[in-house]
């Protein structure tokens, strides 16, 4: 079988000739007793005679014609046109353009991606903490005119209770009591975020750990806030009381959806929603996923 | 001072030796040289002598590549553009055809490698198979005729035309112009730059590879 290979490498050879005459007679014995290499070999010969057989094709008459026309027609070359000439016609099949094109499409996609990218929106977190703000203190500001001092809502944590308002010209802080509803800054956390490596949902924008409720009665409100829990679908995860200042802490996970009933829940029950501000996120770091926020709740008794 | 007879015998052979060296190196001096050197300076109808001397073998070679004549004369048209826009980089190391059909055998390459990723070649297969059942004729020959009658034969033209158009660039274009335009095996080293036991070796594939495909149609 050797042999036969080593006779089928050299088909070449014998065909034209090229073999001293000691090989081509131990080829001609080879091919003598080897019907399968003297088969092979007439196909071979037949291969060679069918591709030198090929009729010989002339040009079209105007060839000429056309070719000088062609020739001289085109401007002369110069240095630059000639680069991007070979460049492009270097391979017929254009990658070159396409790779390019699709490097300056890639360019732009990823310009305008990093331009409304999250980590810039992270940089222009006071702006957002205030739009999402603005809208809890709407939403506050309709509750709390719902159960305006004088109305009937009897909830004991109404009483006595003041409700805040953002200093936002979109929110309606148009109530009988002072309110004060401050946007916190997310810089800390966000720069937490960034440092390790979280990358922030829609969720986070939402400023976790920015709420406080000022209310004449911390257990109380604190008890409230447990009861509407449930109905939010949402879990106390956190409870950390503060002592000597009379504040306590509160980590609750909800739905990011439920935020709005939430904090409208708190004004519904009378408490003061305020920025927490950065001097009480840093003990705590919310996480988010897509779905849920942890948020971070002080509460603080009412001057 | 009288030379001796060993001196002037000396002398006699070397300038023999001479006359016989300059006479091998006259056979390799490049016929178009002169013809280059006057296109360079810009005299048209020195180039378009050289275009009558190559551009029947130009478009043979181009035909072989894409096996068809209308991209064939595209193709020699693109050719001769690039040559003449090229001919100042062209140093003379070579013969001036041996950068010709260097320019044509990359231009053709690249031009069959663009069609066959196109299936380009494929849908003629198809489109002329189709031709050919509704005229009634018979795709694969008679093998009963004898060789030559066989080897003429339109539809063995078309059967081994397909069969080069299926082989992958390399060994198309060696096949071309070795068993097709009848290049030695030294152009051929030259114009694609390989070593010319590389190009022998790669020949060889190339002939298995067309057998292979004869043998598959035509047994």
């Amino acid at each position: 079988m050797k042999e036969c290979e080593r006779i089928s490498d050299l088909f070449g050879e014998l065909h034209e000739g090229r073999v001293d005459s000691h090989f081509k007679k131990l080829a001609t014995e080879h091919l003598d007793t080897c019907t399968c290499c003297r088969e092979e070999f007439k196909w071979y010969g037949f291969t060679v005679q069918a591709l030198g057989n090929l009729e010989k094709v002339s040009p079209p008459a105007d060839m000429m014609v056309r070719l000088r026309a062609g020739l001289y027609d085109s401007s002369p070359s110069s240095p630059v046109r000639d680069f991007f000439r070979t460049l492009f016609s270097s391979s017929p099949s254009m990658p070159l353009p396409v790779g390019l094109a699709a490097l300056t499409a890639i360019v732009v996609v990823g310009f305008v991606i990093y331009n409304n990218s999250p980590l810039d929106l992270l940089s222009t977190g006071v702006a957002m903490t205030a739009v999402q703000g603005s809208s809890v203190a709407s939403s506050a500001g309709i509750q709390a005119k719902r159960v305006a001092p004088g109305g009937t809502h009897t909830d004991p944590i109404a009483q006595g209770t003041t409700v805040s308002s953002l200093p936002n010209p979109a929110s309606s802080p148009s109530l009988g009591t002072p309110s004060r509803l401050l946007a916190s800054t997310p810089s800390t956390w966000s720069h937490n975020l960034m440092t390790s490596g979280y990358f922030p949902t829609v969720a986070d924008t939402i400023g976790a750990d920015n709420l406080t409720v000022e209310s004449p009665s911390v257990d109380q409100a604190v008890e409230s806030l447990k009861r509407i829990l449930p109905n939010i679908r949402g879990r106390l995860v956190l409870e950390k009381p503060r002592p000597g200042i009379g504040e306590r802490m509160l980590g609750v996970v909800i739905p990011s959806s439920a935020y709005g009933s939430l904090t409208t829940e708190l004004v519904n029950h009378g408490a003061v929603a305020a920025g927490a501000g950065t001097e009480v996120s840093a003990p705590t770091q919310s996480k988010t996923d897509a779905d849920k926020v942890i948020l971070y709740i002080r509460f603080v008794q009412a001057q | 001072m009288i030379a001796s007879p060993e001196t002037i015998l000396g002398c006699l052979c070397l300038n023999i030796v001479s006359l016989v060296l300059s006479s091998v190196t006259k056979t390799g001096i490049d016929d178009d040289e002169d013809l280059v050197r006057r296109s360079v300076q810009g005299e048209r109808e020195a180039f378009d002598v050289l275009v009558e001397k190559y551009y029947k073998k130009i478009y043979s070679l181009c035909y072989r590549f894409v096996g068809d004549s209308e991209e064939a004369g595209d193709l020699t048209q693109e050719i001769f553009t690039a040559a003449y826009q090229n001919l100042k980089k062209f140093r003379g190391d070579a013969k001036f055809s041996t950068w010709l059909f260097q320019i044509a055998t990359n231009r053709g390459k690249n031009k069959f490698k663009y069609l066959k990723r196109r299936g380009y070649f494929a849908g003629r297969v198809h489109s002329e198979n189709d031709d050919d059942r509704d005229s009634g004729q018979r795709i694969i020959p008679d093998t009963s005729t004898n060789p030559e009658t066989l080897l003429a034969s339109h539809q063995m033209q078309k059967i081994v035309q397909d069969a080069i158009n299926e082989l992958d660039p390399d060994h198309k274009e060696i096949v071309i112009l070795r068993d097709i335009e009848g290049f030695s095996y030294e152009e051929i080293a030259k114009i694609l730059n390989l070593p010319e036991g590389t190009t022998k070796s790669r020949l060889h594939r190339a002939r298995m590879v067309v057998k292979e495909k004869l043998k598959k149609v035509l047994s």
